[in-house]
This record gives structure tokens, C-alpha cells and sequence, in this order.
């Protein structure tokens, strides 16, 4: 069995406080640092909800979907949504954790990227399956994960990107 | 007609889902054909079934928002309608039809205020659009000590994160005996988060009023869906849903 995915084979399963700090830890011990525990038996069943551990620094590239929403929910720690555009652009930003939005929901065909904003963040993704090679859209504008300069590149195109979306939202804001 | 629709189109502030009362003298297929013309929507409007009551939509594209171009939607459940006419107590369903759908406090804030108005006090806001749907995930607000009758889905799974409040699990035996009871709570030691694989009898009841997310596969099917106990109470009032948590934990 794969060390950072692990599929449910119970009929009730209980999340406590002492269940959140093991999959913690165990995300720690693996190499990049996340870990993902699947509540659905297999890849191809046809519902995915899963807990994902994510780091600090973590990049996980913006995607979107054909055939299914998508929702995160907060279970610990906090994390930067980012809606775009189809060329790129941002849309929205948000928080997820418990002091800001809880929950969301995107629908289909919609690009969007997870930012983690604290040393470790748990949350609860949920998606239709089955997961095939066909499940992740990507585009052109993010770059892969392997390619490592592009990313860091992107990266802080993007937190520019974030100042300036702000700094208008704000100016709206003093506007009003 | 036209005050009364741009008067509660302002009051909208939930992911564009409107709950109007019915006007005397207009039908609810006149008001959303007043709003398909209002807002140069194409889209036709529908006639659903949801949780056996009757509801219409209208998707109206480009409402422009701040930082987005999404879609709205007018949804009018017969439920609330009749709920203003009788005054029974009612559980009201809402559905979201916003591209984005967040949730946060003041989103949970705003449900309150709706259940407050209502007798029986407990709400179901759909993140989903309709329940064709897939996936379906909702904020459920319970009051104290509702019941719901102990059932089980023989082909879904249902997950609940709570968000609010203390809610109390009960997993039943075939024969309707307790097999299983348990906590949850977003605070201190109780569960966070509970997840039934199908055929797992079971109820919820909530210890003071809870907010949970409640996630399960679609499309909806009552009479399909949810198998009830026929040996366990349909309906029990909330004196007797008290006294029964206080026999189980005394």
C-alpha cells in the first residue's frame, strides 16, 4: 500500500481531535510531506471524499473539472482558495479555516488552486469518481509540479498577482 | 408586482436564492416570469420536486459580481408558502445555484435568522443546485431534541462534519436496539466528523441546536433512499426525545 494514500475499508468511521494528529503525523514522515486518507474503498467508486494533509510551501497546481464539483472543507489550520479565469486571471480569493469560510463549493469547470497558509492543513475534499487520467485539467499558465524553476517562478508572479487583487478589492471597498 | 419582487431581490443576500411568500393575487409562475424578463434571462423556467414539495427555478446567466461573473437563480418552494399559510411547523430547504458557494460564519449566522422564523426551527440549504445532482452536500441547523426517525440508505454513504453544537449518533441493530452511541462536536474530545458506509441504521439527535455539513450521492429518491425502522417511533415530541438522552446517559 502506497504510504501517502490510504483507502477506507470500514463501515463507520469516527474523526476526532487524536485521529486529525495522526494523519498529521503521518503526513510528516513522508518525503513531501502530505498525506491522504480516502473514505471510499477504491479509485472507482463513483463518490471521492477524502482527508488531505498538506504543508507549508506545498504547490499544488490549479486545475479544474469536466464532470464534477468540487468542495473543500476545513478540518485543520487555514488555506488560500484562488479562483481563475480560463486565462489565468484571478477571479476571487478567499480563506478557508475556521475563522473565516468553512466550506465551499465550485462547480464544474472552474479553475481553482489551494494555498496552504499554516505549517500543516487538513481538509476534506469531496468529488465525483472514479478518478481517471482525465479526472485533473490543467492549463497552460501553471506549470507542472516537476518542473521546479517554472514553479517557483509562477509562484511569485502570483503573489503579485494576489497584492494587486487586493489592493483593488480594497480600493472598491474605500470606494463605497 | 414589480415593488415587491425589486424589494426582496434586495434582501437577497445568500447566494442569490430568493424565498418569496405568494402574493395574494399572483401566481408564482407570473413572479418568475416577471423576473425571466427582468433580468433578459433565456433560460426556461423549471418546475422541480424536492423532498416532495414543489419548488421553480429560474437561471439567470452574468450576474455580475464583484471579481466574478456567476449565475443566479430564483428558487420558490411551495414549502415556505404553505409554511406561512398554516403556520406548522416546517423544515425549510434551500438550494444554492451560485458557481461559488461559500460558507462561513456569517452565511451560518443568516440560516439561523431563517430558522428562527420558522416554528420547527430546522433547515436544510443545499450546496448542490437540484436533486438530480450527484453529489449532494448540505448545512443542516437542527433545534434541540428534533427527532428523526432512525433509518438507513441502502446504497449511499453519509458523511457529517459538525460546525456547530453537539450532536449525539445512534447505531442501531437490525431489531432497533442501540449498538452504538457517540458524541460529536467541533470542541474537546467528541467526533468531528462521521462517516456510514450504507445499510449503517442510524439517527442523529441534536443535543442543543446544531449547524453540520451532511454529505451523500445523488440523485435523491425518498421512498428509495432512506429505509426507516419500522419497530422505532415515527414522530416523537421533544420532551420525549429528552428523556430518552437522559435514560441513555443516566
Amino acid at each position: 500500500m502506497d504510504n501517502k494514500v490510504y483507502f477506507n475499508q470500514s463501515n463507520l468511521i469516527k474523526i476526532d481531535e487524536k485521529v486529525i494528529n495522526d494523519l498529521k503525523k503521518k503526513a510528516m514522515e513522508n518525503k513531501d510531506g502530505k498525506f491522504r486518507l480516502c473514505l471510499q474503498h477504491s479509485s472507482q467508486d463513483s463518490l471521492h471524499e477524502m482527508f488531505i494533509v498538506r504543508p507549508k510551501g506545498d504547490y499544488g497546481r490549479p486545475d479544474k473539472h469536466l464532470y464534477t464539483t468540487e468542495s473543500h472543507t476545513i478540518v485543520d489550520g487555514a488555506m488560500l482558495v484562488i479562483i481563475f479565469g480560463e486565462d489565468g486571471q484571478i477571479r476571487e480569493v478567499f480563506e478557508l479555516s475556521k475563522e473565516h469560510y468553512h466550506t465551499y463549493r465550485i462547480d464544474t469547470n472552474t479553475y481553482h488552486m489551494q494555498i496552504p497558509l499554516t505549517e500543516q492543513v487538513v481538509y476534506y475534499e469531496v468529488k465525483l469518481g472514479p478518478f481517471t487520467d482525465k479526472s485533473n485539467i490543467f492549463p497552460e499558465w501553471a506549470p507542472d509540479l516537476q518542473d521546479t524553476e517554472k514553479v517557483t517562478a509562477y509562484m511569485k508572479e502570483l503573489d503579485i498577482k494576489l497584492r494587486n487583487f487586493r489592493g483593488n478589492l480594497a480600493e472598491k471597498e474605500l470606494v463605497k | 408586482l414589480c415593488d415587491f419582487i425589486i424589494k426582496l431581490i434586495e434582501v437577497d443576500c445568500l447566494n442569490k436564492v430568493l424565498h418569496l411568500g405568494q402574493p395574494d393575487n399572483v401566481t408564482l409562475r407570473e413572479i418568475l416570469c416577471y423576473l425571466k424578463k427582468e433580468f433578459n434571462s433565456e433560460s426556461e423556467i423549471k418546475e422541480g420536486n424536492s423532498f416532495n414539495k414543489r419548488y421553480f427555478t429560474l437561471p439567470i446567466h452574468d450576474a455580475e459580481q464583484e471579481g466574478y461573473t456567476g449565475r443566479g437563480i430564483f428558487v420558490i418552494l411551495d414549502e415556505l408558502i404553505n409554511c406561512q399559510k398554516q403556520r406548522e411547523p416546517q423544515k425549510k430547504v434551500l438550494f444554492n445555484y451560485s458557481t461559488i458557494c461559500k460558507i462561513g460564519d456569517h452565511e451560518i449566522e443568516h440560516l439561523k435568522s431563517e430558522a428562527r422564523c420558522l416554528k420547527a426551527g430546522d433547515i436544510k440549504y443545499c450546496l448542490h443546485e437540484n436533486i438530480t445532482d450527484k453529489v449532494h452536500e448540505m448545512i443542516n441547523i437542527y433545534t434541540q431534541y428534533s427527532w428523526i426517525r432512525p433509518h438507513y440508505h441502502p446504497e449511499k454513504i453519509e458523511t457529517k462534519i459538525i460546525l456547530e453544537g453537539k450532536l449525539l449518533v445512534l447505531i442501531f441493530d437490525e431489531d432497533g436496539n442501540i449498538i452504538e452511541h457517540f458524541i460529536m462536536s467541533n470542541e474537546g474530545d467528541g467526533s468531528k466528523i462521521v462517516h456510514l458506509q450504507p445499510k449503517v441504521i442510524h439517527t442523529n439527535i441534536p443535543l442543543t441546536d446544531v449547524v453540520f455539513l451532511e454529505v451523500t450521492s445523488g440523485p435523491f429518491v425518498a421512498e428509495k433512499d432512506n429505509i426507516y425502522i419500522e419497530s422505532l417511533p415515527q414522530k416523537v415530541c421533544k420532551e420525549e426525545v429528552e428523556k430518552y438522552v437522559n435514560n441513555l446517559y443516566g
